[in-house]
């Protein structure tokens, strides 16, 4: 199913907002021009297609032409693969692709190439200095509470392990599931054996018997 | 479907009316010299300030950047040349056309107000612009397609007037998706609207025509075509409101 024009409306306008924060991103979607990349959920039930034109990317229900590539995938698997590529990584983790891979590749780099700095989106709304406090204000508060919540975290934790003894120790918990593989792989070796004397089958040669019956 | 006037007939629609081609003008011109001054209260008052967001789709989906070339067809009072103006910076032009001088005075006024002053303004007919071929990014026209006499000449003028890879964006109110509503658009439309005409600009009839016009419009599916007929490609129609009104999305590929 192709989605409602008014999402790719939706869609184009943010994505050409955002990709026009870089100049040399406008530039190569003019390169690319006329090319087209298909998005689709991996049931097929949305779709919608991403084509290149001079000043940035036009977002249609429907391919105006048969795209170069196809790509299918969760959103979230996009998202992951966009995280990916900026961190330098070069596949595509849960997502199908078919066709132009190097052209999809291209877009990810376009689109991880602009990256986000929220000082520059505030700036005209709030003056440049504003800005920079505010979002230096801001990163303080989330190191602040990141940390604090981690601190607690680990605190809750030890307090459970070691005083309460509800939760158990990384360590303790291995050692524990190793002595129960232990156990377990004995149990069966024992049940083998029992399952053989029932049947009544020979025991295998020895090398002492062999010896005897010399 | 075309739009264009019945070339045996000589007659075209004004409202429910069939009219001789050569009065219609004159005739949509009576109207908008008498709703010029209150035009922008009325839109707000029978859209209930929502034509404001339909606007602002278009100006969004126009994507008009700085240095780009901008006409703003029928632009009447302005509101999209004051906004294409800010996005096209000084290094751009927004031209705001309409072939109604009262409109076009008003519009002046408006934008004058606003401090937006360095903008050209062309009393010109759609269905001939009088700008060489190529000259525009992007051109609107923001409900003023249904009141221009030959539709199809008017999208091939527009489509002259455009760059290749340039957009044309037509804003119009066009047909209802759902029964439901279209049932109480229309009571809207017929009932209410022109007693708002008479009541706020003392001015029933031109309502009246205003409603009837919108019912004469092509639908979205007949004025897609119609664009895809006048040389436009990769249209596409986006449906606002469930269809009281459409933008149709077209390009200038070649």
């Amino acid at each position: 199913m192709s989605t409602p024009p008014v999402l790719c409306a939706a869609a184009e306008i943010a994505l050409n907002r955002y990709l026009r924060r870089e100049p040399s991103v406008i530039e190569d979607c003019a390169r690319l021009s006329g090319r087209c990349i298909e998005l689709a959920l991996p049931s097929g039930s949305l779709a919608l297609t991403l084509e290149f034109i001079d000043s940035g990317v036009r977002v249609m229900p429907e391919p105006p032409n048969p795209p170069q590539v196809r790509v299918s995938g969760s959103p979230s698997a996009l998202m992951r693969s966009l995280s990916l590529a900026a961190e330098g990584g070069t596949h595509f983790p849960g997502l199908t692709v078919e066709g132009d891979a190097e052209l999809l590749a291209e877009f990810r780099d376009m689109v991880t190439r602009v990256g986000f700095d929220p000082e520059e989106w505030l700036a005209p709304l709030l003056g440049g200095v504003a800005a920079h406090r505010l979002v230096g204000g801001l990163r303080k508060a989330f190191d602040w509470t990141r940390g604090n919540t981690r601190r607690m975290a680990d605190h809750g934790a030890e307090y459970l392990r070691e005083e309460t003894y509800d939760l158990a120790r990384a360590r303790d918990v291995g050692e524990w599931m190793d002595e129960v593989d232990d156990t377990r792989d004995a149990l069966e070796r024992l049940e083998a054996r029992l399952k053989r004397l029932e049947s009544g089958a020979e025991p295998r040669a020895t090398a002492s018997t062999r010896l005897r019956d010399a | 479907m075309s739009d264009s006037p019945k070339p045996d007939s000589g007659t075209t629609h004004f409202g429910f009316e069939q009219v001789p081609v050569g009065e219609k003008r004159a005739r949509v011109a009576g109207v908008f010299d008498s709703v010029a001054s209150k035009y922008d209260l009325m839109n707000d008052l029978m859209s209930l300030g929502v034509h404001r967001l339909w606007k602002r789709f278009v100006i969004d989906l126009a994507g008009v950047r700085s240095g780009e070339k901008v006409l703003d067809v029928a632009g009447g009072t302005g509101d999209l040349s004051r906004e294409f103006a800010k996005s096209v910076g000084p290094r751009g032009m927004v031209v705001l056309s309409d072939i109604n001088a009262a409109m076009l005075g008003e519009g002046r006024r408006r934008l004058a107000d606003r401090g937006v002053v360095n903008l050209p303004i062309v009393q010109a007919n759609a269905e001939c612009l009088p700008f060489a071929e190529g000259s525009f990014d992007c051109i609107t026209i923001g409900f003023g397609l249904r009141n221009v006499t030959d539709k199809d000449k008017a999208l091939r003028s527009m489509c002259r007037a455009l760059k290749p890879g340039g957009r044309l964006l037509v804003l119009e109110f066009s047909k209802p998706t759902s029964e439901g509503l279209s049932k109480i658009y229309d009571q809207y439309s017929f009932k209410l609207l022109p007693l708002m005409g008479r009541l706020v600009a003392n001015d029933e009839a031109s309502y009246r025509y205003l409603a009837e016009s919108i019912r004469m419009h092509p639908d979205q599916a007949t004025l897609k075509s119609m664009m895809d007929a006048a040389g436009f490609g990769r249209t596409q129609v986006y449906n606002l409101t469930g269809g009281v009104v459409a933008v149709h999305r077209g390009f200038r590929l070649e």
